[in-house]
């Protein structure tokens, strides 16, 4: 015990000489952040929610690493190559250290591979996304080639996930991580503590070796509830939040104590109707009787509701302007994105005619299913559409679940009309196409968040992309899906949200579309 | 039957209403109340707009301030909501809401509670033993928890928090009318009736009921306000009702998030609304306490 | 008496089994909590997995005796969204939970005391009817509600005081608290006030009818009749007389708080076990959900009894506890 105070002041007082004689200039300051999501534990291998990765990249690094807008950059890897369909090979950084000191090399990747599906209690979900990695060899300790058992095109983007870990750990628990004492890595932080639903501290690595970071300590805040976290910073309790709800982005956006930073991010709002089934079972006629047919079958009603929603108008009024009307289900930007696609127009008149050609003049009742909590304003945005599809003669009543309990629903196939946000986190089309584009296949897992349409023509593009492993050929086969979901109305995407974080006034920050808040993100500004 | 003479069914009878007159604090009390019940009754002849047909609103008039004008030169007494609802129209209905519930669940505990409470109390044995023993265990519970624990099992809906109310609520009316039937099971009119040879139902309903009445009124009116309260609290913390059709407790948790950025009319007029009804509920009801209690004595 | 206290000991237990079966049994039908915590883009075969690593594809009763054999040895499960031992995850938030309701208690007692004792010693005043009037007030409206007040009076229209969560911690004789630090007292004014208002109209109705009976009975009227100062009967006499009963209650009090701050908790986003169990509602994480009712279960439970031992010990003919009422 002793020892490790005695080390630990020796490492604080090393520290603070170390950031006097070398940072004069960089503000030492400690930086507060606000955050909504709590990292569910500090086990970077436990899940792969998208809330908790954010935290582990502050004391981690992962050999390719995502910019700004998810293109992959290098980390640990300096550089690599594509040797043939199967094979990566990386140029392993060298000179890192871990921060107990240790060297990082091969064997540390390889070790931090080996762990990965052994986590107990664990999601196994950066496991599955590096299924087809074979092998991983060592050609010497700084370079390493990955085979796959098939062409992959998803593998690079995968290993962003993948935060490598000293050897030196050996056995470790997730419990180990989350008292701190196994929490190592190379990252430009070191963990300091973590008391549950209170705050989480980092303190700079000095010995970092890419950019430092501004700040000696940051302390993540637990704030869930939005009001609270725009009440603390506008009080100057935090420096930073995260998640700005759009209608408070809007007011600091004009108050000249507070900055705020958007980036389109990759999750796209979109309505979703059972076009699959002979019957499906929320639709009923004006006096409440189950109807026979499906009317979501039919393309013109699937146009027709398109046709209704006034996407523009959600996005002003629900929304308050922060958040970018869709024209498709990939936001602007992102890899297999259709530039030629434009925002679907509201006409009612032309819809009323659709659905009288249809031969649903009157209009039909259903239930328009709805999470509550998951996505910004999901419940608000809901009870748009129904106001706006009554214009056309279609009573939506609308049901809003916590996610606790839609998505079970979501999964048993139960619902007829509802939405779903994708987050397209990897930062090309490959996931939303694989799970809700491509239709239900038990086997190969694809499909498996798709109960409302299905088309050979898509699947075969589909298909396709995901073995194509030159870039731009893919996201030009991905591009053609797109068109092919609007030509068909097999999805109504709605609008792309934005990442909204805002600071103090001193403060700058550059948002990335994947969600994370990064401490090492944040500057002082000029 | 003359034995009622010596009962204490008197308690409700002329004098104690001509007390209640001259009190000045449950006059008022009563008339609020009353006023807002009707309000709440003819909601849907007096509020300017359906705030339920979706194909009335207009989302364009969202978020107005209270006496601002909308797109078509409607003018909003209490602001609209950020669906564009009418305030006041939703006010009037969520009152018809939070009422419809707290009556049905009230009634309902009533009704169960009383039941078993006088047949506990008549009967004794194990199932006395039994049910006091369920009774207690889930009086040393919160309300708030075991209804929560409830509606997170059951899942969001009307019928479904008023399962719950009924559940929590039904203990108060039990204990209440089993106190109040062993006193009077002491008494002598009870005993006159079964020398009579009176069955026990009858005794039960013709010669216990009326008498026991009086203090499950005063639980009655306490629980009712506590049903009103407990489902706007279980609406905002967002396991009570669904968002279509908004009770008071609802539409002040909708408008919290707007409550700290200056629109405070989406939150507050609704708080007024139900801070009125349950407030002054609890006031008539808090004077028959007292009154009873005095003559008692 | 010992056959009196053995036999409420072994009904309390009784009362934890039940409990425990119910919650169990209540929080396994909520749903299927791996479509939660697996991402979206996980195949149905990897969620089997996870199925069964958790143990939750075997049969409910099954379940249910593994969890008992379990609490046994102190454990309540794991949390199946971070892993962690559900008992750490709630053991962690109590104090924070237990701050709150000592301070919320402390105001109740300290405002709700005086101003009964007063206005029973004064029945049928002027003040008398304004503080009756107020403790139907903290009885009747519901908490939120107010707390919602207090949040836009103090930090949105004045801002002297902040809305949410807890203050800087320090550790004073090993214990770390908010208590320790003026930016602890700072955020804990608020959510403590807004609790302390129910258990305050509780002490306020209990205080009153204490002094109003006790100033009929002898010995008040003696010392009046003595001439002793109308303080020196309020604080040496009167209180001596009622603090028993107080004392029980304010035990219990302690105990049911701790349920009521989950509305609290929620309102000024206070880091206790309330904000723990709502976010576990939310999130189906059953574990947490099941060890937290045992937890404040076996709070209540003990509270419970340890007033009707006291009761017993007090006064022998008294068997059956009652008069909690807990709103």
């Amino acid at each position: 015990m002793k020892g490790s105070i005695a080390a630990g002041l020796k490492l604080a007082i090393s520290g603070v000489l170390f950031s006097l004689l070398l940072t004069a200039g960089v503000n030492a300051e400690a930086l507060r952040i606000g955050s909504a999501v709590e990292p569910k534990s500090m086990d970077p291998q436990l899940t792969a929610l998208g809330s908790d990765l954010g935290y582990y990249r502050h004391v981690y690094n992962a050999l390719v690493e995502a910019d700004e807008s998810l293109r992959p950059q290098p980390g640990l890897a300096e550089s690599w190559t594509v040797i043939d369909d199967t094979t990566y090979e990386f140029k392993l950084r060298e000179g890192v250290r871990f921060h107990d000191g240790s060297a990082f090399d091969a064997e540390d990747v390889l070790y931090s591979f080996e762990r990965l599906p052994t986590v107990p209690d664990g999601d196994g979900l950066t496991a599955a996304k590096l299924k087809s990695v074979s092998e991983i060899e060592v050609i010497d300790p700084h370079l390493i080639r990955i085979h796959t058992s098939t062409p992959d095109s998803g593998v690079l983007r995968a290993l962003g996930q993948f935060f490598i870990l000293p050897k030196e750990l050996g056995e470790v628990a997730t419990e180990d991580f989350n008292s701190g004492d196994a929490v190592i890595g190379t990252g430009p932080f070191k963990f300091d503590e973590w008391r549950r639903g209170d705050f989480l501290r980092f303190s700079r690595n000095p010995d970092y070796w890419g950019e430092a970071p501004q700040f000696d300590d940051v302390e993540f805040k637990m704030l869930s509830n939005s009001a609270s976290r725009v009440a603390a910073l506008r009080a100057g309790d935090v420096d930073l939040i995260d998640y700005v709800p759009p209608l408070d982005a809007l007011r600091i956006k004009q108050d000249s104590d507070l900055n705020l930073f958007t980036i389109p991010a990759g999750r796209t709002i979109l309505l979703l109707l059972d076009a699959k089934r002979d019957m499906t079972p929320h639709v009923f006629d004006k006096a409440g009787n189950p109807l026979k047919e499906n009317p979501f079958k039919d393309k013109r009603v699937r146009e027709a509701i398109s046709k209704s929603i006034d996407r523009n108008l959600i996005v002003d009024k629900v929304m308050d302007g922060l958040a970018a009307p869709a024209s498709q289900p990939m936001p602007v930007g992102f890899g297999g994105y259709a530039d030629d696609l434009k925002v679907p127009e509201s006409d009612v008149e032309a819809a009323r005619a659709l659905m009288a050609e249809a031969g649903y003049p009157e209009g039909f009742k259903m239930t328009l299913n709805c999470t509550s909590g998951r996505y910004i304003n999901d419940t608000e945005v809901c009870q748009a559409i129904a106001q706006m599809v009554s214009r056309i003669g279609i009573e939506a009543n609308v049901d809003a679940l916590p996610p606790s309990a839609y998505f079970p629903e979501y999964k048993n196939a139960a619902f007829s009309a509802y939405i779903l946000g994708w987050g397209n986190s990897s930062g090309d089309a490959s996931s939303i196409l694989t799970s809700v584009g491509h239709s239900a296949d038990k086997t190969s897992g694809r499909g498996s968040w798709n109960h409302h349409y299905e088309s050979a023509e898509l699947d075969a593009l589909i298909e396709q992309g995901l073995g194509t492993v030159d870039d731009e050929k893919r996201e030009a086969l991905y591009a053609d899906a797109m068109r092919k979901i609007m030509e068909d109305v097999a999805m109504i995407p709605l609008h792309a949200q934005l990442v909204l974080v805002a600071t103090q006034k001193n403060l700058e920050y550059r948002p990335t579309a994947n969600e994370w808040t990064l401490a090492q993100n944040v500057s002082l500004a000029e | 039957m003359t034995t009622n003479a010596q009962t204490p069914q008197r308690l409700l009878s002329a004098d104690l209403l001509a007390g209640f007159w001259s009190s000045k604090v449950a006059v008022i009390a009563a008339f609020v109340f009353v006023f807002m019940v009707v309000l709440a009754l003819a909601a849907p002849w007096i509020s300017p707009q359906d705030p339920y047909d979706l194909s009335q609103l207009n989302l364009l008039d969202s978020r107005l301030a209270p006496f601002e004008k909308g797109i078509d030169g409607t003018v909003y007494l209490l602001g609209t909501d950020q669906q564009g609802r009418d305030m006041f129209s939703a006010i009037l209905h969520g009152l018809r809401i939070s009422l419809f519930v707290a009556v049905v669940s009230s009634v309902t505990a009533l009704v169960i509670g009383t039941s078993l409470g006088i047949l506990s109390g008549m009967r004794r044995g194990w199932l006395d033993t039994v049910l006091m023993r369920i009774v207690d265990v889930q009086l040393s519970i919160p309300a708030v928890l075991v209804s929560l624990v409830l509606l997170a099992v059951l899942g969001r809906g009307i019928d479904k928090i008023i399962f719950a109310l009924i559940t929590v609520q039904w203990v108060y009316f039990a204990r209440t009318a089993r106190a109040a039937t062993l006193v009077e099971m002491s008494k002598d009119y009870v005993e006159a009736a079964q020398s009579f040879g009176f069955s026990r139902t009858r005794i039960m309903f013709w010669e216990l009921l009326p008498n026991v009445l009086p203090p499950l009124l005063v639980v009655a009116m306490v629980e009712f306000a506590h049903a009103i309260a407990l489902e706007a609290t279980l609406s905002f913390l967002g396991v009570g009702l669904p968002i279509t059709e908004p009770s008071l407790g609802l539409l002040i948790s909708t408008g919290f998030a707007y409550l700290q950025n200056g629109e405070y009319w989406i939150s507050l007029f609704p708080g007024i609304a139900l801070l009125l009804l349950v407030f002054n509920l609890n006031l008539v009801a808090e004077w028959f306490r007292e009154s009873l209690d005095s003559r008692r004595r | 008496m010992i056959f009196a206290i053995t036999r409420r000991s072994f009904q309390a237990l009784i009362t934890l089994l039940i409990l425990s079966l119910l919650a169990f049994t209540a929080v396994y039908a909520i749903g299927d909590p791996i479509l939660l915590l697996i991402d979206a883009q996980a195949s149905s075969l990897e969620q089997e997995a996870l199925r069964t690593r958790l143990g939750l594809d075997q049969p409910m009763p099954v379940q249910y005796l593994y969890f008992l054999q379990n609490l046994m040895s102190g454990d309540f499960g794991r949390s199946f969204v971070s892993g962690e031992p559900a008992l750490r995850l709630i053991l962690e938030r109590l104090p924070a939970t237990l701050e709150l309701a000592f301070v919320a208690l402390l105001i109740a007692t300290v405002v709700g005391v005086p101003l009964g004792m007063i206005a029973g010693l004064n029945a049928g005043s002027r003040f008398d009817r304004v503080v009756s009037v107020f403790s139907v007030l903290g009885f009747s409206v519901p908490s939120f509600w107010i707390g919602i007040i207090l949040i836009l009076v103090f930090s949105v229209q004045l801002g002297v005081l902040p809305s949410f969560g807890r203050g800087d911690t320090a550790t004073l004789f090993g214990i770390a608290s908010s208590l320790w630090t003026f930016d602890g007292w700072r955020h804990i004014l608020l959510p403590a006030t807004n609790l302390a208002l129910f258990p305050m109209a509780l002490l306020i109705r209990l205080a009153r009818a204490g002094a109003s009976e006790a100033v009929r009975l002898d010995f008040i009227k003696f010392a009046r009749a003595k001439g002793v100062t109308t303080r020196r009967i309020i604080f040496v006499h009167l209180l001596k007389y009622i603090s028993i009963s107080l004392v029980t209650i304010l035990g219990m009090q302690l105990g049911l708080l701790i349920a009521f701050a989950i509305v609290t908790e929620s309102v000024f986003s206070w880091p206790g076990t309330g904000k723990l169990i709502i976010d576990a509602m939310n999130s189906l994480d059953r574990p947490v959900i099941v060890a937290y009712l045992l937890i404040v279960g076996c709070i209540f439970v003990i509270a419970n009894t340890v007033t009707d031992l006291l009761y017993i010990v007090l006064d022998p003919r008294i068997r059956s506890g009652g008069g909690n009422d807990p709103r």
